[in-house]
């Protein structure tokens, strides 16, 4: 019986369309993924080395995880369709009068179940042996065939996920009898997965065991391989894995055993309903007879319908917050969001405060999916409930509007919508307790939430009413409304980036407490009216295709649309109509303009790189001077800047050329004075030759002008990094002698080595003196001391002016600034930040302090007057502080730290001032040549000089610690290390593995083996030799003086640190 | 009051001709509409429940076709379908609240009042807090009334209200029924003859998508006075006579005896017994005559 029961449900299934459409999109999805990542529709590629093959066990594997995940979904389909059937056609009650027991039926449907998901997953990855097929051998991202690959990610990670998770499904709508419990299993087991990763991050092997996709048994097994590894080794299935597969297993059968004893053959439900309510009668019946007489007034005026509307808006909404399944998945989304918060604000090593703008980010866009899921379900419980129920009949034959029924619909969904956001507010608040955070942002996360998250959902909302409007399929449904999102996000994968194309989606907002969203919010809110005025556009169209009644043909369908249309409709829907389109050209235009900005897109860089090339050997002139004015106007994000360079040449050939490059932003002019004409150009890319009418000799000099502004802003893009608040711009704005793919490498030997910076080609060190403006509210800060201020006609006017020549390294901040100075033996601290950041400051000044002190003691004095450490806001910058000058422009994540949590750990605020104060000595006085290793000559050394001061100020325990992480961060990088590992001395400018985290302990070993007092001699030796010197050391020339300073017996290990790659005990 | 079908027609999606140019006239009062399972019955009620359109053909309400305004016509309709459900976890009252605003009483107090007043006339007020789900067959059948009731409708479609429920229940029901129906046009479709002569004045009997006739069931028995014999002779015996007949049904005796009655103008005596015509007679005599 078992048998038939299987084989009729693999014959049922076999014959409905449903199964080959989903294998077909499956088996396409899954080759075009292979094919697309194998770069089948790229430009071919020639090179094979560094290349992260696509077939190797452990690739398939990673994939087989991509893929589990997309499959759920049909395993909410196939896993529960067996069983959901014999409910929804009523043939239950038939088949329950068989002669079949409980195990016969149950088992033939979780067979024939678990046997089409085994199907689909198999069809699955024929698509990714299809694909592999279609690149061949001779692509550089395939290696021969190895089908253990395939069986081992299949069969020990892929399918055992699959079928257990569709146990759980099957056993769900056995438990429930609702087709969308399901779905929402699915949905919760993606969830349980980052709710488990989220709390045992740290303990690695419990969450290898309890993963319920194994993803993290297998990242547990493989976390020491290295590329090659990956790229070879075929996969050890270790005891973690098994008992991970054996743990899940054994949890699906105990769960089937639980339906098997509960489930009995009655038809109705599994769980008993209460009867016993109706043996109790009623003492107090309501009204007496004579009511029977009384008038009752029936009301259809627009205000009656409006009212009901609302009750009909509350009826449903009651009904959906009171469904087990929304309580459910809402109780896993909940979890979910409050454990990424959790983890989020403490990582271990970094703690950062949970402010209000961290859970805006990730964790409120995995929610915002749970909803956007959330809705695509329930609104297709809610617009199938009457014929569920089979209500349908007697609700449809009411004297109410189809646009009472929708709108009461829309209305429900989207009050569980704002249920569910009011959710994630209450849970991030609760975080913030939890943490001792006080500073609630109500505001911001009602803005965020209600304005910029909700009109997002609210057209999803549209979206999901129209398709189960149209679809009487459930399953049909809910798969056009994935393959929608799905599609909207997989557009850029397939070359298509516009925004116009991609549906409902809408960038991610950056929020800084300077700025605000900043202009970001201009595109956001031109492309959130395009996508409602669709919305409304779809759910008028919801009006026309709302089904009541019974309708049987398309003809009938068709027909009831035509009678639905009327003039109102066509004049709203004309307005949408025009709104959108209008909308769609700005959009457009803006997207055009941004194309035309971005010149990668105008022309052919190799050609560009044939035609100028050859000048990039040109001798050119060191700029030895400049003067800049510069005018900041943040409320209209521009700036106009006009200045002069000074170029000298300082060597014996003449130049009669001079190579010019201007920035590609900005719109720059350039004036000569008549000394110079232009002989060649590109527009472009901003290249320019200019020949000069007398050559210029040795020591000679010569002065240009310059015009810069920037392009103007589009509402995407931002072409100027003027904000309205925090404004931070480096000097890549001015014009600079050199070309830009200079790709030549130098030998450490190159006679001329010594002769060129590793920072600039085209200056030493110069002189810089500038002259900014802002608005009346904000104070500008520029390199050097600051010469004066005034402030005229509502504007505020600042001089600076560097003491001494300085590398070109510079940056410009405007900002409205809270300021805090301290004073440190003559040398004076300033701190420029946001009014709110005032918590991590005095450990920024400890480790300037610290810095100061110890730099000055063993390498010479500090150059300047002051120090400034200077906030600016985090968006769009990917790098913590830096220092430029006498200034530390410094991302305020540094300032969004808890760094009194961290006091005992690495104390990051403390670290980074340390570190990049010690860049004074080991990078702008000394910097080393345009040559291999030199990030040994900065990094390492600084590095190592921020390891001492850990010592001497917080300890020798806190200094382990950070030899620790140094460690650990070289044996990391080395693990994803894709090219060749380089020695110190030779080290590349990626291989921050080696320069920070080796380069850190190599120099601590060495001071140790040589006396650190020795190796502290040596470094000043080094700093006085080159300090301010247009002669730039090399690693060789560090290594000469290191040597020329010690013992012959330390000279082999000095070049084992060094110069050899070899392995680190520790 | 009168409801007027013209010549409708409606054929489904998959050939199958449900309504074949019916036509006929109704007015306020119990009207039955008589035919066997699959005639065509509950199609001709959906089609006049707005539910769905008549492929040609028209309905008129008070001289208005009802798809020309079909929110109007539904302020006068009520409608009890073959087979309903009701949202599960939901009482009677929620539940007739919610069909009472759906029906046009916007007033919390109004809907209370009317809530109230068809609970009494369906006797469901001592369960009006319990949930509809779990309520008898004869009880949620009542509940369809009351739900029907609350607009006080004018044209009252049941379709089958009695399959299922049991005799005690079968009468409570029809009792409502008839109460109802004096003032209103109520169409009442059903395959048991018996409901049919208990409670309309007026009756149609379609089959096969046609109507076969339309008649009040006391006209139709008239017709067939003197007319129906009661016979033990089988129908072959009959044939044997070579007298026009009509075999309508069988019956057991006490005996146990299988008794044929049979249609026929001619007068019979021997083993043929004279016997009052019953509405069954009617409606098998149309059946056969049309078969």
């Amino acid at each position: 019986m078992e048998n038939a029961i299987f084989q009729y449900e693999i014959k049922q299934a076999l014959k409905a369309p449903l199964f080959y459409f989903l294998a077909l999109l499956f088996f396409l999805f899954s080759g075009v993924t292979m094919l697309g990542t194998g770069g089948f529709f790229d430009e071919p590629i020639s090179s094979t080395v560094n290349v992260n093959l696509l077939n190797t066990p452990f690739a398939l594997t990673n994939i087989s995880f991509l893929f589990s995940k997309f499959l759920l979904f049909v395993v909410a389909i196939l896993a529960g369709g067996t069983l959901y059937k014999d409910y929804k056609n009523k043939t239950h009650s038939i088949l329950y009068t068989f002669p079949i027991s409980k195990n016969y039926y149950l088992g033939g449907k979780l067979l024939s179940a678990l046997f089409l998901v085994t199907m689909m997953t198999c069809i699955t990855f024929l698509g990714v042996g299809f694909g592999e097929k279609m690149l061949g051998v001779s692509n550089p991202k395939i290696t021969e065939l190895n089908i253990s690959g395939y069986v081992v990610s299949v069969g020990v990670y892929l399918l055992p996920t699959l079928l257990v998770i569709g146990t759980f499904v099957f056993v769900a709508i056995g438990f429930t009898r609702n087709v969308f419990s399901g779905f929402i299993v699915v949905i919760c087991f993606a969830l349980f997965q980052m709710i488990l990763e989220n709390i045992f991050f740290n303990q690695p092997t419990l969450l290898a065991f309890i993963d319920p996709f194994g993803q993290n048994a297998f990242y547990r097994t493989t976390k020491d391989w290295d590329f090659d590894l990956q790229n070879s080794s075929s996969l050890p299935i270790d005891w973690v894995v098994m008992l991970n597969r054996m743990f899940w297993i054994s949890i699906a059968f105990f769960i089937y055993y639980v339906l098997y004893r509960k489930f009995d053959f009655q038809y109705d439900s599994i769980f008993p309903q209460k009867t016993k309510d109706l043996l109790k009668k009623e003492k107090n019946p309501t009204r007496e007879n004579t009511l029977l007489n009384s008038p009752v007034q029936f009301d259809f005026s627009w205000m009656a319908k409006c009212k009901a509307v609302v009750f009909l808006l509350l009826f449903d909404l009651k009904s959906m917050l009171k469904n087990g399944m929304f309580i459910f998945l809402s109780f896993f989304g909940v979890l979910t969001i409050f454990f990424i918060q959790l983890r989020m604000s403490s990582t271990g090593d970094f703690v950062l405060f949970p402010n209000t703008r961290m859970f805006l980010g990730a964790p409120l866009s995995i929610y915002s999916l749970i909803i956007i899921f959330s809705t695509f379900l329930f609104s297709g419980l809610l617009l199938n409930k009457a014929s569920q129920y089979k209500m349908d009949a007697i609700v449809d034959i009411n004297p109410t509007g189809n646009w009472q029924f929708i709108i009461s619909k829309i209305g429900a969904l989207s009050a569980l919508q704002l249920v569910q956001l009011l959710l994630f507010l209450f849970v991030s608040l609760g975080v913030q307790c939890y943490n001792q955070y006080y500073n609630f942002e109500i505001e911001l996360y009602l803005f965020h939430l209600l304005i910029l998250v909700f009109p997002v959902l609210l057209v999803w909302n549209f979206t999901s009413v129209f398709i189960h409007s149209f679809f009487q399929n459930v399953y049909l449904g809910l798969f056009v409304l994935a393959c929608i999102w799905l599609g909207s996000q997989s557009f850029e994968q397939i070359g298509i980036n516009t925004s116009l194309l991609k549906y409902n989606t809408l960038p991610h907002l950056e929020y800084s407490d300077f700025n605000g969203y900043g202009s970001q919010l201009e595109g956001y809110y031109l492309l959130l009216m395009y996508w409602l005025s669709l919305g409304f556009l779809v759910l008028l169209s919801s009006f026309l295709i709302w089904r009541r009644g019974n309708i049987t043909s398309l003809k009938e369908r068709l027909g009831l649309m035509k009678s639905r249309v009327n003039v109102a409709l066509l004049v709203v829907g004309f307005i949408f109509i025009a709104n959108f389109l209008i909308l769609g050209n700005k959009i457009y235009q803006a997207e055009k303009m941004d194309k035309n900005n971005n010149i990668y897109n105008q022309i052919d860089i190799e050609e560009f790189k044939k035609e100028w090339e050859a000048y990039s050997s040109l001798t050119q002139p060191k700029i030895i001077d400049i003067d800049l004015a510069l005018d900041l106007f943040p409320e209209e994000n521009r700036f106009e800047a006009e200045g002069k360079y000074i170029l000298k040449n300082k060597t014996n050939i003449p130049i009669d050329t001079i190579y010019l490059r201007t920035g590609f932003d900005e719109i720059s002019k350039i004036e000569w004075g008549g000394k110079a004409k232009l002989i060649k150009e590109d527009k472009s890319m901003e290249n320019y030759l200019y020949e000069l009418d007398q050559p210029l000799l040795l020591g000679d000099s010569i002065e240009f002008h310059f015009q810069i502004k920037n392009s103007p802003n589009t509402c995407f893009t931002q072409n100027s990094n003027v904000l309205s608040n925090g404004t931070y711009m480096l000097h890549d704005i001015l014009p600079r002698l050199e070309y830009q793919f200079d790709e030549q490498e130098r030998s450490l030997n190159d006679s001329m080595v010594h002769d060129i910076n590793y920072f600039h080609k085209d200056a030493d060190y110069l002189n810089l003196r500038t002259k900014i403006s802002t608005s009346g509210e904000q104070i500008a800060i520029a390199p050097g001391d600051l010469i004066s201020k005034e402030n005229k006609n509502g504007r505020n006017y600042f001089e600076y002016q560097t003491p001494h020549p300085v590398k070109l390294n510079f940056s410009f901040i405007s900002a409205s600034f809270e300021k805090t100075i301290k004073e440190h033996k003559g040398i004076s601290i300033e701190l420029f930040h946001h009014k709110n950041h005032g918590e991590n400051t005095s450990f920024m000044i400890e480790g300037l302090k610290a810095a100061l002190e110890f730099n000055t003691k063993y390498f010479g004095s500090y150059p300047y007057q002051n120090i400034r450490i200077i906030e600016f806001p985090h968006t769009g910058k990917s790098y913590s502080a830096t220092l430029t000058a006498n200034n530390i422009p410094t991302s305020e994540i540094l300032f969004n730290m808890n760094a009194e949590s961290m006091k005992d750990k690495l104390n990051l605020p403390f670290y980074v001032m340390a570190h990049e104060l010690t860049h004074e000595w080991f990078g702008n006085q000394v910097m080393p040549a345009d040559a291999p290793g030199a990030k040994m000559l900065t990094e390492s050394m600084t590095e190592y000089i921020t390891l001492c001061i850990y010592r001497s100020y917080l300890g020798e325990e806190i200094a382990h610690d950070f030899l620790k992480l140094q460690k650990q961060r070289y044996e990391n990088g080395k693990k994803k290390e894709k090219g060749e590992e380089m020695p110190l001395y030779k080290v590349k400018d990626h291989q921050e593995y080696i320069s920070y985290g080796k380069g850190a302990i190599a120099f601590h070993t060495l001071a140790h083996k040589i006396g650190e007092e020795k190796m502290f001699s040596i470094l000043k030796e080094y700093i006085n030799q080159y300090k301010y010197k247009n002669t730039y050391p090399t690693t060789l020339d560090f290594i000469r003086i290191m040597k020329k300073n010690t013992d012959v017996q330390f000279h082999p290990s000095i070049e084992k640190w060094l110069m050899e790659i070899h392995l680190i005990q520790f | 009051m009168n409801l007027s079908i013209q010549q409708i027609e409606k054929t489904y999606s998959n050939g199958v001709k449900a309504l074949d140019h019916i036509s006929f006239e109704l007015g306020a009062g119990m009207f039955g509409l008589l035919g066997p399972n699959g005639a065509g019955k509950s199609s001709l009620m959906r089609t006049i429940a707005t539910l769905q359109f008549p492929d040609k053909g028209e309905i008129l309400f008070q001289g208005k076709n009802i798809f020309d305004d079909k929110i109007e016509y539904r302020k006068s309709l009520g409608y009890l379908p073959q087979e309903f459900g009701v949202y599960p976890k939901e009482s009677a009252q929620s539940l007739l609240d919610y069909f009472a605003i759906l029906k046009g009483i916007s007033s919390k107090k109004d809907r209370g009042i009317a809530v109230d007043k068809v609970l009494q006339i369906t006797n469901l007020q001592d369960v009006r807090k319990k949930r509809v789900s779990t309520f008898s067959g004869g009880m949620r059948q009542r509940f369809g009334i009351a739900q029907l009731l609350l607009n006080e409708p004018k044209v009252i479609i049941v379709d089958e209200p009695t399959a299922g429920l049991d005799p005690a229940e079968r009468t409570r029901f029809l009792n409502v029924l008839r109460n109802i129906g004096t003032d209103n046009i109520v169409i009442f479709s059903t395959h048991l003859v018996e409901d049919v002569r208990e409670l309309c004045h007026d009756m149609a009997v379609i089959h096969q998508g046609e109507l076969l006739s339309q008649i009040s069931p006391k006209t139709a028995t008239n017709n067939l006075k003197e007319k129906i014999w009661e016979t033990e002779l089988d129908e072959d015996s009959i044939q044997t006579l070579q007298i026009p007949f009509v075999k309508l049904s069988d019956r057991y005796n006490d005996e146990n005896q299988i008794i044929s009655r049979i249609y026929s103008e001619v007068e019979l005596g021997g083993e043929f017994e004279r016997v009052n015509p019953k509405l069954e007679d009617f409606y098998f005599l149309i059946l056969k005559n049309n078969a």
